[in-house]
């Protein structure tokens, strides 16, 4: 389920009785700004989304590195803005095998003493995040022929101003992914700041942590031990 | 009809003052055009003014290809109330998928203009409106609308509410108040001129018919000349 941002505007209008656009307390760009903030800051408490991408990176033959795409955002046209949680699962294309995920420690014993690195098909992978926020992989072994991966991982709620959209599509047209509790979360947090009611805050925060509760248990294996191969 | 015309007023503002004669009459016409006119403007005032709808054609000069600064046309807006955007030529305000703006201060426009505050419109979303400086008798009163973003090809019909109109005996015979409004017209300019045509004696009978509305209306007035005091 999602919202549009323009109907978060209006209910945050009508709750704070900001509906006379002759003489209005709060402008819409003022109005939006505070949106966008606060939904950055929502969206860090709430459980991250998660997104499938076929075939999206490939490790070149001879290769024992890459690099997480930069593309892979919640909506089109914010190339550069990817921003990932930590969920990383890598599955080889071509026989449908997932990688092992090792810290740098793991992976550096991995490589300990290997003048010449070995090439075959990765089996095991370690990420790290650049001074540029590109996120860096590195795999063990080595490709010894191109390997395309799919990327199965969480991401960073994207900042809503990010959004471009297609044609005439602007702030008026992004779809806040939330849902309806989440939604009306955001609305109490945004109306906190201009109206001074830390309460507000207060009952947002409640319905964003029964909002994370639910994701949970749409998530959760219902088990309370489960075999780790 | 229940609001009076000229004639009606001009006839009944005589009775009042005991100057409805045909020879040796104590008021010239345009005398009598001046005493209804003064009253009228204090009576439409006082009935908060009426609201005139436009499209943006009638309001500004080419909006549709300005890029954040539209000059206007009118010159007899008191007050706009509202101005929308809108991909319509001939739009009023009404037509589907036209947005109504908000009106902030001019330097608010400016800042939106210049800042790196990102996120995108396709529409403009606030507006300004200011006063165009001039001596040109014609230009006097032109406004100019500031609005941002500066997309273009939008057009801006306004909904505003224009300045007083004096009536006169042939072109414009109506008032622009309601049935008691009109009454209050010539009793006012009554008011005023008996005293000015020897019948000052007139003046409390012509007060007590004021209506509720103009008697408080000009306690108030009275008590914040005399005292200062408008809590009434």
């Amino acid at each position: 389920m999602s919202i549009h941002l323009k109907q978060i505007r209006d209910r945050i209008r009508v709750r704070a009785r900001n509906m006379d656009p002759r003489k209005p307390t709060l402008a819409t760009p003022e109005i939006d700004q505070a949106i966008c903030d606060v939904a950055i800051e929502l969206g860090s408490f709430l459980p991250a989304p998660q997104v499938y991408s076929a075939s999206a990176i490939t490790i070149a033959a001879g290769a024992s590195t890459s690099n997480l795409p930069t593309t892979v955002t919640q909506w089109t046209g914010n190339d550069g803005g990817a921003e990932y949680n930590g969920d990383i699962r890598l599955q080889l294309v071509n026989t449908g095998v997932f990688l092992i995920q090792v810290s740098r420690d793991e992976m550096d014993a991995l490589s300990n003493g290997a003048v010449i690195y070995p090439v075959s098909r990765p089996t095991h992978f370690a990420l790290w995040e650049e001074k540029d926020q590109t996120v860096q992989l590195k795999f063990w072994p080595g490709a010894k022929a191109a390997e395309p991966l799919n990327l199965f991982c969480s991401l960073q709620y994207d900042d809503l101003r990010d959004f471009i959209g297609t044609g005439l599509d602007d702030l008026d047209d992004v779809e806040i992914q939330f849902s309806r509790v989440a939604a009306q979360a955001l609305v109490l947090m945004t109306l906190s700041e201009f109206l001074n009611r830390p309460d507000l805050y207060q009952r947002g925060m409640a319905m964003a942590m029964r909002e994370a509760s639910r994701r949970h248990n749409v998530e959760s294996h219902g088990r309370t031990e489960r075999w780790v191969p | 009809m229940a609001v009076l015309v000229y004639s009606e007023l001009s006839t009944a503002f005589l009775d009042e003052i005991g100057a409805n004669a045909a020879t040796d009459a104590p008021l010239s016409s345009t005398e009598i055009a001046r005493y209804l006119n003064d009253a009228y403007a204090d009576v439409w005032e006082l009935s908060g003014g009426s609201v005139k709808n436009v499209d943006s054609a009638t309001a500004w000069t080419s909006a549709q290809t300005a890029t954040g600064v539209v000059t206007g046309i009118l010159t007899d807006i008191r007050e706009v109330i509202h101005v929308y955007a809108s991909t319509t030529s001939g739009s009023v305000g009404v037509t589907s998928g036209d947005n109504v703006l908000d009106r902030v201060e001019l330097s608010q426009v400016e800042f939106f203009r210049h800042s790196n505050v990102t996120g995108t419109y396709d529409r403009p979303k606030i507006y300004a409106l200011s006063r165009i400086a001039t001596t040109t008798p014609a230009s006097v009163n032109l406004m100019q609308l500031n609005y941002w973003p500066s997309v273009t090809g939008y057009y801006f019909p306004i909904k505003y509410i224009p300045q007083f109109t004096p009536i006169d005996s042939v072109t414009v015979t109506t008032p622009d108040v309601d049935d008691i409004g009109s009454r209050d017209i010539y009793l006012l300019a009554a008011f005023r001129a008996a005293p000015a045509v020897g019948n000052a004696h007139l003046v409390p009978t012509i007060a007590s018919r004021f209506s509720q509305r103009l008697s408080e209306w000009m306690t108030r007035k009275d008590s914040a000349a005399v005292s200062g005091d408008q809590n009434r």
